[in-house]
């Protein structure tokens, strides 16, 4: 299976729902989702992580729709700014179950695919530049190191005794740690070029990454989920296109 | 198999933008190919920046070239596929996530044809003697393995100059021999030619067939017909046993997440070095970290002697990781294993004075007590240099000295003695003799036999003793 399949198909029903605003698509598209979480064998813990991540950015989101969103409705609770009402409350568990519908499909792919498959896909199949592809493939093996970096520089400052905790030092050592990944960066691209990555002369390529038929099926059935998400939404008459500013 | 190539310098020099002197200046040498040439040099004097220079990757834009550097007679660069590079640092070496992955990526960058580099990926990594599958995980590597990694990679492309920079450097002894037989082997089979730099020569003695040394100021290439020999001879102060300083019972370490390591049970007396040693991997740095007060231990007991425990508040005598950090840099002076991750200040002025302003000292006496210490180090003239911008011995020695500073009464320095050259090296132990002498107890890890023939307890850490 090419790794562009999937995510393709991801990102088609993730499309519908974010160009959606109404409870049925919203709910039609999550069961969708969960229909087809078993079919991408991630280990479980991975997709309890994941599904926390989305969970409590989609929290985060509803609560603030509730406390901010437009008022309509009974009011509950108005105090400055804020102003809950059974129109915020009901806007707000709407965002929240769209946020977890839109994000959690593309997320989830992501985690299963192998990302150097990925790389492979994206500069023989997509044609996009290798130097763009290689460049992102790096950095995101070096987040893994940028964690330790986070954690030694704690002890440095600790131990060089600069250790308050609070908002200057987390500034400060953000700002350390950006200094570092530019550095490693650098390093590693130092590497790169020694081995002759980034010279004008073309490119072979060592995993030959091929389109099959069956991976235009996962395209296609990412249309037909989509279809069926705006078909329920319309035929139970709730469909509504979110509106923008 | 690969055409061994030749490297001419004829008054060639080199100044980083923003520096007043270059680093390297009228150089005229040739190497012929075939040849295997140690450089060697102080530390600082500029031998990193001439094995870049001959890989091709010191841009334009990094500062500005005089004379003439050339490889089989065109510029370096490393689109000509002439030269292979080996650094120091195993992390920033790694590319991809499989080992197979990581050895093509040169041989893809060359447009090597598909059959063809999977048959050079394997016979590199033969070659290299890393037999971990094609499918391993390169997070998985060791030290020691990744650097046998990152040969393959470059061997794999079929290089006609192998230019290595400090390649054993941070590896256990063991690491050492696989990587010096892995570079014979290839370099026995391409015939090609070999600059190498190492603070350690010995290893390679066999293997090389010339010595051309930089003096401290980056000229004067001259050529040495003796081998590089250490010579250290260091005279200890009288050191004496006194008051125990930290003891541990039943302590078992381990970072979070990760296996938790039995520690067998140690006492650190004022007046003594006490080395750690063990492979790659046996938690010697997790030991440094906990015993230091930056990590909490996962079970067992710390036990704090009189001195160190003055003035600290009863309920935070036990756990030295929840000691506020001004009163954790007045006691325990800690040193770590890459000293960039230490650096918290623009200058090394700076960076050795923090310690004592931080713990309240007058801004005159700051500075006499900074001069002293600067100087005790060799690093006088570099006292407004960026520490970013020193050498790996500098750096080393510069972070050595920042941590010292306040005298703590405990003193723990991870792999104090890499990268340093003869005379820095005597700097290095006496300053941890001097420390020592006058009252706090040193721990220390190492790998340097001439450094653990000074101390005056050695500790052996096993990988076999991880706690169920």
């Amino acid at each position: 299976m090419n790794p562009l399949a999937p995510l393709i198909a991801a990102s088609i029903v993730g499309l519908v729902v974010l160009v959606s605003f109404d409870p049925v698509s919203v709910g039609v598209a999550l069961i969708f989702e969960a229909l087809l979480l078993p079919w991408l064998r991630l280990p479980a813990r991975r997709s309890r992580q994941i599904v926390a991540i989305v969970l409590i950015s989609a929290a985060l989101g509803g609560v603030a729709t509730a406390l901010y969103g437009r008022p309509s409705g009974e009011t509950f609770f108005e105090w400055g700014p804020v102003h809950i009402t059974a129109g915020s409350l009901e806007l707000a568990l709407l965002v929240g179950f769209r946020i977890v519908a839109i994000a959690l499909p593309g997320a989830l792919v992501f985690a299963a695919t192998n990302i150097t498959a990925l790389a492979d896909a994206l500069t023989q199949i997509a044609r996009l530049p290798a130097r763009l592809v290689a460049g992102a493939l790096s950095s995101l093996r070096m987040m893994s190191l940028l964690a330790d970096d986070w954690r030694v520089m704690g002890y440095a400052r600790r131990a060089r005794g600069l250790a308050a905790r609070g908002p200057f030092q987390f500034v400060g050592q953000s700002f350390a740690l950006f200094v570092r990944a530019v550095r490693r960066g650098s390093a590693l691209a130092t590497t790169m070029e020694a081995r002759g990555f980034g010279s004008q002369s073309p490119r072979s390529w060592s995993r030959p990454s091929v389109w099959r038929a069956r991976d235009g099926l996962i395209v296609a059935s990412g249309f037909v989920v989509a279809g069926l998400i705006v078909s329920i939404s319309v035929a139970t008459g709730s469909w509504e296109l979110v509106v923008f500013g | 198999m690969s055409v061994a190539a030749g490297v001419e310098a004829r008054g060639w020099g080199w100044r980083f933008s923003g520096r007043p002197a270059p680093a390297l200046h009228d150089l005229s040498f040739s190497i012929a190919p075939g040849e295997r040439v140690l450089l060697s040099g102080p530390s600082g004097c500029g031998k990193s920046t001439l094995l870049m220079a001959l890989a091709g990757v010191l841009g334009a834009d990094q500062g500005d070239q005089a004379g003439h550097l050339l490889i089989n007679d065109a510029p370096p660069d490393p689109g000509r596929r002439l030269t292979g590079l080996v650094l120091q640092d195993p992390e920033t070496q790694v590319i991809m996530e499989r080992v197979g992955d990581d050895v093509a990526f040169g041989c893809e960058n060359f447009a090597v044809p598909r059959v063809e580099t999977w048959r050079r990926v394997n016979a590199a990594l033969a070659s290299v003697g890393l037999n971990v599958g094609l499918d391993a995980p390169t997070a998985s590597l060791s030290g020691g393995q990744k650097q046998r990694l990152a040969l393959a990679g470059v061997i794999a492309f079929e290089p006609g100059l192998l230019l290595l920079d400090e390649p054993t450097a941070n590896l256990d002894p063991q690491g050492v021999l696989d990587v010096v037989a892995a570079v014979t082997r290839v370099v026995t089979e391409t015939g090609c030619t070999l600059v190498v730099v190492d603070h350690n020569p010995a290893p390679w003695e066999q293997l090389l067939t010339r010595v051309m040394t930089l003096d401290a100021s980056g000229g004067l290439v001259s050529e040495t017909s003796d081998y590089p020999r250490v010579r250290r001879s260091h005279v200890s102060l009288r050191r004496s046993p006194g008051d125990l300083v930290m003891e541990t019972r039943d302590l078992v370490i381990g970072r979070p997440g990760q296996l938790a390591i039995a520690v067998p049970d140690l006492q650190l007396r004022a007046g003594t070095i006490t080395a750690l040693t063990g492979i790659n991997g046996s938690g010697k740095s997790t030991l440094s970290l906990t015993l230091g007060g930056l990590l909490a231990p996962q079970s067992g007991l710390i036990l704090v002697g009189e001195k160190l425990r003055q003035g600290l508040r009863t309920r935070h005598v036990p756990t030295p990781h929840r000691w506020p950090a001004r009163s954790l840099v007045r006691r325990v002076g800690n040193v770590f294993q890459s000293p960039e991750n230490q650096f918290v200040q623009p200058t090394a002025r700076a960076e050795v004075g923090l310690g004592l302003r931080v713990t309240g000292m007058g801004r005159a006496d700051v500075a006499v007590r900074v001069d002293d210490r600067l100087a005790l180090m060799g690093l006088t003239e570099l006292s407004s240099a960026h520490p970013f911008t020193l050498s790996g011995g500098q750096k080393r020695r510069l972070a050595l000295v920042s941590a010292t500073v306040t005298s703590p009464h405990l003193v723990v320095v991870d792999e104090p003695t890499f990268g340093q050259d003869d005379n820095s090296w005597e700097d290095v132990v006496t300053l941890l003799d001097e420390l020592a002498s006058s009252g706090s107890a040193v721990l220390i890890t190492t790998h340097d036999p001439d450094l653990l023939a000074v101390v005056d307890n050695i500790v052996s850490m096993s990988p076999g003793e991880r706690a169920s």
